[in-house]
């Protein structure tokens, strides 16, 4: 029957159409939706006024600078002795002969007189990249000094820091600790040291880094959710504190 | 902060427990089957109204009907729907002719009754596969729901032994699990429409047939009675 023929023709196509229809679907579906294959890539960006001077106190003493050469004068060329004036072989008259030997004198005598001008000014030049040295050390000295009092100072302030930073980690693990909730009984001595990244918002960081495990996982687990729960973090509002206070080991015990 | 999972639809398949995949598989293959029986009836049916359009154009042009009934038996290949409807009707007339039959319902009925039969397997050539679309498009979806109803128990079987759960523990088990549902629903939406679609269209079919026979069994009704 021809009927059966149409459809027979019609099969072969109709299943190409299909099986492309298939494929378009498919590579929409692949290509074409954001399947959030990687997770967004987060940056922070702080804009301060004021820049914090960064810590000066690690900063070694540098080295003194090295004296500054001392210029070198370029020594004068000393000028060649006149060379003896050569016997006359022939005598030739006096006259003419004393009045050569008055102004060889005298030529002679110019030189050595060039020659001293010479050594004196050689002797100033000397005298002055004494002085210039002396000066240096004097201001390489000063320096010095001014550097170990700043280093004091910056020591100084180092330790009020640290003592604010103190303040506050005491108020994030009085935070974190308010935040705990545990229901097991646990032993009072259980301790565990975690390391928390804090971001400059009061958020911590996730992985929460347990340093060393207090032995007790139900109390390992409870520290890290009440970490998670006191989010935000107490921080100080100054930023260079806060920038300190980036990377915390923490302490928590359980007390009751 | 950032629960980073890696999701994509190939992970999402493969990871998939191994009762999801069957599923997917199986409704991968309803669908193909589908979209081939769609293409293969749209052609069809497209064919079927132009080569009607043809043979009514050239049946009420005033053609002569031996000329008509020559030409269809020349081009059995080629020959549309009703064009057969036709031929069968107009040999069962001739046949009558031959044998010198003088009822004239008699022969009127043997005509109607030739052309019905025919009409009726076209039809039911026209019909074919239908069935297969209507059915894809009622059960595709609940083989999907049951991949994915499938799926979230296991998801949630899983989540029993975590003792902190969280959002992340479930979400890739129900993610792999909503695949099967959109497949299911991939393969029964173009079903439903198609299906309604051809319905509509081959009823449309069938009442030209219908009414071209009244007609036709008309005219050969009165070819015989001018002749006694």
């Amino acid at each position: 029957m021809n009927r059966v023929n149409i459809q027979s023709e019609h099969r072969a196509q109709a299943f190409v159409l299909a099986a492309g229809v298939h494929l378009l679907f498919a590579a929409v579906l692949v290509f074409g939706v954001a399947w959030h294959a990687k997770a967004p890539q987060s940056y922070e960006a702080e804009l301060w006024t004021d820049l914090p001077q960064p810590a000066a106190a690690p900063t070694p003493v540098p080295p003194p600078p090295r004296p500054e050469e001392p210029i070198k004068a370029v020594p004068p060329k000393p000028i060649l002795a006149p060379t003896p004036p050569k016997a006359l072989a022939v005598p030739a008259a006096d006259i003419a002969l004393k009045q050569k030997k008055v102004r060889e004198l005298q030529a002679q005598q110019l030189n050595l007189e060039k020659l001293a001008a010479q050594k004196e000014l050689k002797n100033a030049q000397a005298l002055r990249v004494e002085a210039l040295r002396v000066q240096q050390l004097q201001e390489q000295q000063a320096a010095a000094q001014a550097q170990s009092v700043r280093a004091e100072k910056a020591a100084a302030e180092q330790a009020a820091k640290k003592s604010e930073v103190q303040r506050y980690t005491n108020a994030i693990i009085d935070k974190i600790k308010s935040n705990i909730r545990v229901t097991d009984n646990i032993s009072k001595g259980t301790v565990v040291q975690v390391k928390i990244t804090v971001l400059p918002d009061g958020s911590v960081l996730e992985p929460i880094r347990i340093m060393i495990p207090s032995g007790n996982k139900v109390w390992d687990e409870a520290a890290l959710q009440g970490i998670m729960r006191s989010q935000p973090l107490p921080l100080p509002t100054d930023p260079a504190l806060r920038r300190d206070m980036r990377d915390l080991v923490l302490l928590i015990n359980y007390e009751k | 902060m950032n629960v980073t999972t890696d999701i994509t639809l190939i992970s999402l398949v493969t990871n998939a427990s191994v009762l999801v995949q069957l599923v997917l598989l199986l409704l991968l293959i309803i669908s193909l089957m589908s979209w081939s029986y769609i293409f293969m009836k749209l052609l069809t049916i497209r064919r079927a109204r132009l080569e009607t359009a043809r043979f009514e154009d050239s049946f009420w042009g005033g053609a002569d009907l031996n000329t008509l009934y020559e030409r269809s038996s020349a081009n059995a290949v080629q020959a549309g729907a009703l064009e057969r409807i036709f031929h069968a009707g107009f040999r069962e007339f001739q046949r009558h002719l031959k044998n010198g039959t003088e009822d004239v319902t008699a022969v009127t009925n043997g005509v109607q009754r030739a052309m019905k039969a025919t009409y009726q397997r076209e039809m039911d050539t026209l019909e074919a596969h239908l069935a297969f679309l209507a059915t894809v498009g009622s059960v595709s979806p609940y083989v999907g729901l049951f991949g994915t109803v499938w799926g979230i128990m296991n998801a949630f079987r899983g989540l029993a032994n975590v003792g902190q759960a969280t959002l992340a523990h479930v979400a890739p088990g129900i993610a792999e699990a909503l695949v099967a549902t959109a497949m299911g629903l991939f393969a029964a939406i173009p079903a439903v429409v198609a299906y309604n679609r051809f319905a509509h269209d081959i009823d449309r079919l069938s009442i030209r047939f219908e009414s071209f026979m009244e007609e036709c069994s008309n005219i050969l009704q009165r070819q015989i009675q001018p002749g006694r």
